[in-house]
């Protein structure tokens, strides 16, 4: 369709002289690497590394776990990913994996970067690897050195050295505080169960929590509960592990996506958790579980671009190697426009995304408008994809119903959709949104 | 032609809101979110027995009224009594409403055809180079590529059609006079293989056929365009019945669901997804109601926009609903999700928005 000939781009560069030649591009390159260019030479690393890994490790396993998640065993994956480095990433050396410059400059950036790599594969298996960071994530955001001595240099000899994963899981939703524990007005009147009864040496932690991505395979969670007797400002962060008398998970959910990745309750019957393990301090719970959304909602956002994109990428090949009345499809107008403004959106969304990554802290207002936004593109990307594939979008086998059923999931979790429109103008109120123009 | 007053049509929709509560409703539970199929044959029976299904047997008591049955041919009434029946059952499950339409389908083709059959089942298959339906390979099917061979009365074809255990099978072929419409009263011969798909599962197979076909008849351009038109009206008839059951469930979870220290049906943006998922249930449900029989080229494109709105708007609806139910709207418990799937796929199958455009500018321009 596309030929060569001496009006394009290429060729029509030749006549220009040798400064103009050096500033225009006259170089024929996927948006992926013109992307790549940008990032720092470290992140550009963990980018292609991210993507040989989701290549050669989860792209085979993604349909077979999603026809039946429940006889999957994740743990082979996970010491891969472990070997690879990327159950580590989320700090620097020695307690973890990621660049150390890059990550000076911008704390979620490398961890977004792989999470689009391996969402744009399956939605499930990057929920499995990615949910062990939202675990990590309060140790790391404690700020309390000897807490990372013991919990986070151990877990990196361990996983770096031996190959042995440690697997965390984050726990703050509970079947009657699922919004609520993600948004400070509603935080006011949450009906929180999970309590946390002071006893020597430590607490006894009782109740439930639902929905929690890894709960049934983690080792160790990040468990948030209330002092009995007192409010939700008394929550409190409890690292308990999976060994702890009392600690159990229950009913794993049916979910429409993202299967491969377990959401459990966790059943806490007086589990006694000895104070060392507290994780920052006493009541300083809540101020951990915003500050961990904040970190983690970039990433949610790069893991619905990533479903976005494989859903692109999948019917792009599908229009590549389908005909229709003797014509690939991808050769009618009417598909490439269609296709050109999926790559608008996923362009934009990926920008919006590293733009919110672009901060040594994340940025509240920042990382829910790049959740918001990338999650609601994915899914308009996601149907945009099925339908240029006609029937074919709606069949298991070409993997793009799957990427919508994984993107619809990012609307709701870390915060739903709505919740996170209150946490930007919550987070703006005082700032840039009541700046009187007058 | 005969006329239903409002009041007999109403009573339709009694009768099948009647069967959906007493039977139907049993269809689905927790572990068989899209249906236990088990189930499904004494469904079937019944919906025959009273009249909810069309039949291609004069002594059938759905053979004039039941869903796209003989009436429906030249009667508007019949046809909205026909799509209240639909998004009725599509209410309780989106899948057996799509099962006793494609059923439809088949019985009326049968009943143009003057041919007469007790069997229930259906193997509907619109060719594949049908679809993009564009206008201009309705009328000049020749133009289509051929991708089967016929010989000595025996069809070897490959193709992708809907039903469920068929009995019988009609096919729809391009040749170079005209459309072909084949019917095989025997399906041993034909190898079924179930697709699975995101939504209405169970539903759609690929069929390879190398089978003696029982009986091949002719079908005009007009036949082709009022077959069409019903399968995009049933769609769209269903699609409306399905948002309107997940706005009632979320109507109901919002009044025992607690958040923010009260119950979420007084928080703001709950409210907004409601009103907008009301806004456009409304907005489809008059969108079939406006739908008339006109020439035959009109009926077409009033069918496609009509599919084109209910199908969009109730997708839009549905994903407001499950967004109400928050997480739990994400897992298989709720219901919500298989309805998610459901308007998703009758939103792309038989001609996706993206096709659906293109044809009604298409027939714009012809015009």
């Amino acid at each position: 369709m596309y030929i060569d000939n001496y009006l394009s781009l290429r060729y029509s560069k030749e006549s220009l002289p040798l400064l103009g030649k050096l500033l225009v591009d006259g170089k024929y390159q996927s948006l992926w690497d013109y992307d790549t260019t940008v990032l720092p030479r470290k992140v550009r690393k963990w980018r292609k590394k991210a993507k040989a890994f989701s290549r050669l490790y989860i792209r085979p396993l993604a349909p077979v776990v999603d026809n039946n998640p429940y006889d999957f065993d994740p743990q082979p994956l996970i010491k891969e990913a472990t070997r690879w480095g990327f159950q580590t990433i989320i700090m620097p050396f020695p307690f973890g994996s990621a660049a150390l410059m890059p990550y000076l400059r911008s704390t979620t950036l490398q961890v977004a970067v792989i999470a689009e790599e391996f969402a744009t594969e399956c939605g499930g298996l990057a929920l499995l690897l990615l949910a062990h960071h939202l675990g990590v994530a309060p140790l790391l955001l404690s700020g309390h050195i000897p807490t990372w001595l013991k919990f986070l240099l151990p877990m990196y000899i361990k996983g770096a050295w031996f190959a042995k994963p440690t697997t965390m899981a984050f726990a703050i939703t509970e079947p009657e505080a699922g919004s609520d524990v993600e948004d400070s007005i509603g935080a006011k009147d949450a009906h929180i169960q999970v309590t946390a009864t002071p006893v020597n040496g430590g607490y006894l932690l009782n109740g439930t929590k639902v929905f929690i991505s890894d709960g049934a395979i983690a080792d160790q969670v990040t468990v948030f509960a209330k002092i009995k007797g007192e409010e939700v400002d008394s929550w409190t962060c409890f690292l308990v592990k999976k060994c702890m008398k009392g600690f159990s998970a229950g009913r794993r959910e049916k979910k429409m996506g993202q299967r491969a990745a377990d959401a459990s309750e966790l059943i806490f019957d007086n589990v006694f958790v000895p104070r060392r393990n507290i994780v920052g301090k006493l009541r300083g719970g809540w101020a951990l579980n915003q500050n961990v959304l904040n970190y983690s909602r970039p990433v949610v956002a790069a893991m619905a671009l990533g479903h976005a994109r494989g859903a692109f990428e999948r019917a792009l090949h599908f229009c590549n190697h389908n005909y229709y009345m003797g014509k690939k499809l991808i050769d009618y107008k009417e598909i490439q426009y269609e296709l050109a403004d999926m790559l608008i959106k996923l362009e934009s969304v990926r920008m919006t995304i590293w733009r919110s990554c672009a901060h040594f802290r994340a940025c509240q207002s920042l990382s829910s408008i790049a959740k918001v936004y990338a999650s609601d593109m994915a899914v308009e990307i996601c149907k945009q994809a099925m339908a240029i594939m006609g029937d074919a979008g709606i069949y298991h086998e070409y993997g793009v119903e799957k990427a919508l059923r994984d993107a619809r999931l990012t609307q709701i979790y870390e915060g739903t959709n709505q919740i996170n429109r209150y946490a930007i103008i919550e987070h703006q109120y005082t700032t840039d949104v009541a700046i009187d123009t007058i | 032609m005969d006329t239903l007053s409002q009041a007999t049509i109403a009573e339709f929709e009694q009768l099948t809101a009647n069967f959906c509560k007493k039977s139907l409703l049993h269809y689905i539970d927790e572990h068989h979110p899209d249906g236990n199929f088990t189930l499904l044959p004494s469904l079937v029976d019944e919906a025959c027995a009273i009249g909810i299904i069309a039949k291609a047997n004069a002594s059938a008591p759905g053979y004039d009224y039941g869903v796209w049955g003989k009436q429906t041919i030249d009667s508007n009434d019949a046809i909205q009594s026909s799509l209240i029946m639909l998004a009725t059952l599509a209410k309780t499950c989106a899948s057996f409403a799509f099962l006793v339409h494609i059923q439809g389908i088949a019985a009326n083709i049968l009943i143009r055809n003057n041919m007469e059959t007790d069997y229930h089942y259906p193997l509907l298959i619109l060719y594949d180079g049908l679809f993009p339906p564009y206008y201009s390979l309705l009328c000049n099917p020749s133009r289509i590529p051929i991708n089967y061979t016929m010989e000595n009365n025996y069809l070897i074809h490959t193709s992708m059609g809907y039903g469920y255990n068929p009995q019988y099978a009609i096919v729809f072929l391009p040749e170079s006079t005209g459309w072909q419409c084949i019917y095989f009263n025997n399906t041993d011969t034909i190898l079924l293989q179930t697709i699975k798909t995101h939504g209405i599962r169970g539903l759609t197979y690929r069929a390879r056929f190398n089978s003696k076909i029982t009986h091949s008849m002719s079908a005009d351009t007009h036949t082709i365009e009022m077959l069409l038109a019903y399968f995009w009206l049933g769609l769209a008839a269903i699609a409306t019945g399905v948002a309107h059951s997940a706005y009632q469930k979320a109507i109901e979870y919002t009044g025992e669901r607690y958040q923010r220290g009260g119950l979420i049906k007084n928080i703001e943006s709950v409210q907004m997804l409601l009103g907008n998922a009301k806004a456009n249930i409304e907005a489809s449900k008059r969108a079939l109601v406006t739908f008339e029989l006109v020439d035959s080229s009109a009926v077409l494109k009033h069918a496609a926009q009509t599919r084109l709105t209910a199908t969009t708007l109730c997708s839009q609806a549905v994903t407001d609903c499950l967004q109400v139910f928050g997480g739990y709207g994400y897992m298989e418990d709720f219901g919500i999700e298989k309805k998610f799937r459901d308007c998703n796929t009758l939103l792309s199958i038989g001609g996706s928005p993206f096709f659906m455009k293109q044809y009604i500018a298409q027939m714009e321009m012809e015009e």
